[in-house]
């Protein structure tokens, strides 16, 4: 009797270069196997004196035998990795007010000036919004203050930080704060109040003095970068230097000069940055011809970025590309990486949500700017005027989470990296007027496919010092830890 | 010998087209393979005689080099209708994954009349 012939289990592939494909499946385990491999595999006749049966056979891309225990053990990896579904909506961010005392160029929510009216969230619309974030079944629940400047309403902050906490003494969630500032007005006074509850800081840094002064400016005129500077070290000095975490945009003023933004991060003490393309929203759409740029020189500079980080790992100084690593830890790890804006579904609304000024409910961030550019499609409800049932279990968020499955998404459903990406159905809104959107050539699609390829890349070529900066940053652990060098 | 570019017909500057056997790829695969091109191409297809369908490229912008771009419609039409084998031989096992991640079922049972 003849042995069974190996079953073969789901995959994608793509031609990775001339000689090779890459195959990864439904586990984003991945593999990479030369063009007469890849032929005799799909044909069912790769045999097992091939070195790469093993590997394929190991990483679950073909199963000889006992197929449902096989599929038990895909299963709960592929369950794993999808975590975030279950958990629901842990991160809330509340749009504290839209006064900011910036005038950034590139603003994403077209802020009001710091002395307009009209645009602060009461104390009594934070209270019923908080209400509603304890609603929701996930055991961790993030608070974040957005604006405009949020400490330009600080009364709203405190309520809301104390009311949470008093409603969590009985629900006993994972309770985190986090409070998105400029940092150019915040006080000692308000960073103590920050400290006794363990409020954490993310504020906006660009680069140096003139990258970030170009587009970081008061509105009275004059750039915010020395202020910046000395508000930041009272933060630290007041809660702790590992409390308080930068985000950069890049623009046309710095798209070149990455090296310079990875030298400010490192002189000011950062462990890391994310490079961050802009976003076409609000200013940043309507200023794209000024501030924009090639996507394929974004991400050209971002590998230049990222091999120069991963050397200055190995000549000591600790630093991490954030947006790297989310990746990586997608592809060599199996487990679930919270990320709202790369997901699929889409964590529109199922893993974040954003409470308006008025107590209007949206999916995203970038569901807000559109709703304050004048399109309210992705309003979901209002808390004083809609059930927490209405809002989180309504046909709008349902057409979002159906419509953002890259799973079934045209081009993304045969895509090789789709295990490791997701979609953003406000973007594809915003660009072409429906939640899928058209790819292959929109910028968010073209970005992260070229990184994935870098970044495969470079896994192919497996150079051991690379791989081992990128697997401290992955375990966090030191590189003498994972180099197994003994203090 | 044949080359790929003796089934290309290019009628002028921009515009091309390209007989596909429908015995040997399904419509799915040819779609599939059109769609990643329509972002600098129109495409359009349409039904020729018996099994062959034709598929019309025209150029939304003028600088691409389309014989080359057509043949690695060829390449793409050739991986599609690959995945779509993988997806007849396979595709309900991904169904099952799925299926049995969010509400679990008897594996056991479902494999069997696989």
């Amino acid at each position: 009797m003849s042995k069974p012939r190996p079953q073969t289990l789901p995959f994608q592939f793509s031609r990775f270069d001339c000689d090779n494909y890459l195959l990864v499946n439904e586990t984003g385990e991945y593999a990479f196997l030369g063009n007469s491999d890849f032929e005799k595999f799909v044909a069912n006749e790769l045999t097992p004196e091939s070195t790469s049966y093993h590997e394929l056979k190991s990483k679950h891309f073909l199963n000889t035998q006992h197929l449902a225990e096989t599929l038990e053990l895909i299963t709960a990896k592929y369950r794993s990795r999808k975590r975030f579904i279950s958990n629901f909506t842990s991160l809330h961010m509340l749009v504290i007010t839209l006064k900011c005392c910036n005038d950034c160029s590139y603003c994403q929510v077209s802020a009001e000036g710091d002395d307009a009216k009209g645009f602060d969230m009461s104390p009594e619309v934070a209270r019923k919004v908080v209400d509603y974030i304890f609603k929701s079944p996930s055991p961790s629940i993030k608070i974040e203050f957005q604006g405009g400047e949020p400490t330009l309403n600080w009364e709203t902050i405190e309520t809301t930080v104390l009311y949470a906490e008093q409603v969590n003494q009985k629900l006993k969630k994972n309770l985190d704060f986090v409070l998105c500032t400029n940092l150019v007005k915040i006080d000692t006074h308000q960073l103590l109040f920050l400290k006794e509850h363990r409020v954490h800081i993310s504020t906006s840094l660009d680069g140096p003095r003139d990258i970030h002064d170009k587009n970081r400016l008061f509105r009275s005129g004059g750039g915010t970068y020395d202020r910046f500077v000395e508000n930041l070290q009272n933060a630290r000095r007041i809660l702790g230097h590992d409390q308080v975490n930068a985000l950069m945009t890049t623009t046309s003023d710095s798209v070149n000069r990455i090296d310079e933004v990875i030298a400010e991060y490192v002189k000011l003490g950062f462990g890391g940055v994310f490079l961050r393309s802009l976003n076409p929203y609000g200013l940043a759409s309507i200023q794209a011809e000024h501030l924009g740029y090639p996507i394929e020189l974004f991400v050209e500079n971002f590998e230049k970025a990222l091999d120069s980080i991963v050397q200055l790992n190995l000549n000591g100084t600790r630093f991490i590309e954030f947006y790297t690593n989310l990746l990586l830890t997608r592809i060599l790890t199996p487990f679930s990486t919270g990320f709202v804006d790369l997901q699929s579904p889409s964590g529109a609304g199922i893993s974040g949500a954003i409470y308006d000024h008025n107590g209007d409910v949206f999916p995203a961030d970038e569901a807000r700017m559109l709703a304050r550019m004048g399109d309210h499609s992705f309003c979901m409800g209002n808390v004083f005027k809609d059930s927490y049932k209405s809002i989180f279990g309504g046909n709008l968020l349902r057409e979002i989470v159906s419509k953002s499955c890259v799973e079934i998404m045209p081009y993304c459903s045969s895509c090789v990296y789709r295990s490791y990406c997701g979609a953003d159905p406000v973007r594809n809104y915003s660009e072409t007027g429906d939640f899928i959107g058209r790819r292959p050539n929109n910028d968010f699609c073209k970005k992260n496919k070229l990184i994935f390829d870098m970044l495969f890349r470079k896994l192919k070529r497996h150079d051991p010092d690379e791989m081992d900066v990128f697997w401290s940053w992955i375990s966090c652990r030191s590189l003498d830890e994972i180099r197994g060098v003994v203090a | 010998m044949q080359a790929i570019s003796d089934f290309i017909y290019v009628s002028q500057p921009g515009m091309a087209n390209i007989n596909v056997s429908t015995s040997i790829y399904k419509i799915e695969s040819i779609q599939a393979a059109t769609y990643q091109f329509t972002s600098y191409y129109h495409v359009l297809i349409i039904p020729n005689d018996g099994e062959l369908i034709t598929v019309i490229f025209e150029e939304k912008e003028t600088g691409r080099d389309i014989v080359e771009d057509l043949k690695n419609f060829a390449d793409s039409l050739n991986d599609y209708q690959v995945r779509l084998q993988l997806d007849y031989s396979n595709g309900k096992i991904r169904d099952l994954i799925v299926a049995h991640a969010f509400s679990p079922i008897d594996l056991k049972k479902e494999t069997q009349s696989l």
